[in-house]
């Protein structure tokens, strides 16, 4: 088989022969080597079937999971409320952090408050939130608004404050002040931090959701996957619980490497932003 | 050329205040610049150049004294004084060439329709000579680039006075050179007043009518005024009767013959000795 020089980098580390596979196809036949291997060991029943199926049951209880509608329609219930937490929450960070920006005051609050919640794991709140608000969807928007802002306005207020000087400056020679300055000049400079936030608040926010259903569910028609997971192991349903993880595997795996990539690729890699 | 003031520094003195040290930067600064004429500040490091654009640009506020624009007092930063910095990375790196300089049209003129703001926006990056880069991002041109850049998206604001703190300092000789002549035809073409810091003793005698020379602690060492016929050549044995003397009031230290013995009049003593209160002036 012949190199060909698909990534430069890629082709400039590789110095041993046979080693001509792009990386990702290397990555995806280690995967497919302990599929395998997975159902072997699965094949000769060292443990019980109902606890260690074989792949090939899982994949078939995905499909008839997927068939039967109920698996996307709990993907989708997982999707909109994330959605729906993680829009809330960049809004509010994006509120919090221009705050601190234009007010010092503000800054240190926000600073405190930050020290404070921000080690604190988003599932931990959950009692309180249970107490407050009862069970229900909006519960766990809740968690995970909580979850995705900390992480979120700490990126995008430290990309704030690293924002180029002379840029800022420039903005204010051409006029612009206060909420416009932070629009037109410091938010898309800061984009750099912004995207790893966004990165980090949405697996954050996945966890949080997940956490949150295998604890108190919902009122189980409207649960999420989290819900799935948790209804399917109680009925020792594993191979489906098994379906359930690969699906979040799958929606994490998609919106890390196309989304988030190919956002930064028309943004920040385009515009030569991406090194900060 | 209208003989009108433009800018006018009033015994402009800035001190700033670091813990419990303050220092000053600028130190009863008066000068006046009429209506199109190119000035240089100059000065060695620490003697307040950039201070003094800081504070025409309105970044900084005056500790006393006053700085009049067109009559009125500065007291923040204005579209009719577009700064220049040295720093390569003043530009949006999010917004293209092009995109820079229609963002400052957009804000500057919201007046004028979207076409003719392109328009405007092609026109000045023809005067920089950058028509042919409107749609690369700024991380894809070079350090003078960047910097002709800078020149067009301030001059399409239409500003007043130019101003540009060590605009070329960041570049190699001979993009150097080559962007100083540039600016005279830009400035001779575009009839914008100038004001420049540099600590370039040639590139001040090649452009400027007028010289501001500050000396360390921010005092006005000498306003000298540039009678050379243009275009300057360096070659120009005129040329070095001038720079001996600028050579000299911005001569470090180590030059100065022994405090004590000097008068503590001439600039040559005036880093360590300072001369009396006032501005100095000169031819």
């Amino acid at each position: 088989m012949r190199c060909l020089p698909l990534d430069l980098t890629a082709t400039i580390s590789q110095g041993k022969r046979g080693d001509c596979l792009p990386k990702y196809l290397r990555q995806v036949g280690f995967l497919c080597a302990l599929a395998l291997g997975w159902e072997l060991v699965a094949r000769l029943h060292i443990w019980p079937e109902l606890l260690f199926p074989p792949v090939t049951s899982i994949l078939g209880s995905l499909a008839t999971e997927f068939s039967q509608g109920e698996i996307a329609g709990r993907t989708w219930h997982s999707l909109s409320l994330i959605a729906t937490g993680l829009s809330l929450a960049c809004l509010a960070s994006f509120l919090a952090s221009a705050l601190a920006m234009l007010f010092p005051v503000l800054a240190d609050a926000l600073l405190a408050l930050m020290a404070v919640l921000h080690p604190l794991p988003a599932i931990a709140i959950l009692p309180i939130l249970l107490l407050w608000f009862k069970t229900g969807p909006h519960s766990i928007v809740i968690l995970i608004v909580f979850s995705a802002f900390w992480p979120l306005t700490a990126s995008i207020y430290s990309g704030l404050r690293s924002v180029p000087v002379t840029q800022v400056e420039a903005g204010r020679n051409l006029g612009l002040k206060g909420l416009r300055l932070v629009w037109h000049v410091m938010l898309p400079a800061a984009l750099p931090a912004l995207m790893a936030g966004l990165r980090v608040s949405w697996a954050r926010a996945w966890q949080a959701s997940v956490a949150a259903e295998m604890v108190f569910g919902a009122s189980g028609k409207d649960g999420g996957l989290g819900w799935f997971l948790y209804i399917r192991r109680y009925f020792l349903e594993v191979p489906a619980v098994f379906a359930g993880m690969l699906v979040i595997i799958a929606i994490e795996l998609f919106v890390e490497n196309l989304l988030f990539t190919s956002l930064e690729h028309h943004t920040i890699e385009r515009w030569g932003m991406s090194s900060e | 050329m209208k003989a009108v003031e433009q800018v006018e520094f009033r015994q402009v003195t800035k001190v700033f205040t670091a813990g419990r040290r303050t220092i000053t930067a600028l130190d009863g600064v008066s000068f006046t610049v009429k209506q199109g004429e190119f000035w240089t500040i100059i000065g060695p490091s620490g003697s307040g150049k950039t201070t003094l654009l800081r504070c025409l640009a309105g970044f900084e506020t005056p500790t006393s004294g006053e700085i009049l624009m067109a009559g009125q007092k500065v007291t923040g930063p204005g579209r009719d004084r577009m700064m220049v910095f040295q720093d390569l990375a003043q530009l949006f790196p999010w917004r293209t060439v092009l995109g820079n300089v229609t963002f400052a049209l957009s804000l500057a003129h919201p007046e004028e329709t979207l076409r003719r703001r392109q328009e405007l926006a092609r026109y000045y990056l023809e005067l920089v000579g950058l028509e042919d880069y409107a749609n690369l991002y700024p991380h894809q041109l070079s350090g003078g680039m960047k910097q002709r850049v800078a020149i067009a998206r301030a001059l399409g604001v239409r500003p007043q006075v130019l101003l540009m703190d060590e605009p070329f300092g960041s570049l190699d000789a001979i993009t150097r050179t080559t962007l100083q002549s540039e600016l005279l035809r830009i400035w001779a073409e575009t009839k914008v007043t100038v004001v420049f810091v540099t600590h370039n003793i040639e590139e001040a005698l090649v452009a400027s009518d007028h010289i501001v020379v500050l000396a360390r602690g921010g005092k006005v060492h000498a306003l000298v005024t540039n009678t050379l016929p243009r275009p300057r050549q360096m070659d120009d044995p005129r040329f070095s009767r001038l720079w001996q003397p600028l050579h000299r009031l911005l001569e470090p230290a180590p030059h100065i013959p022994e405090p004590s013995s000097s008068g503590a009049r001439g600039p040559e003593a005036l880093p360590l000795a300072k001369p009396a209160t006032g501005s100095a002036s000169s031819s």
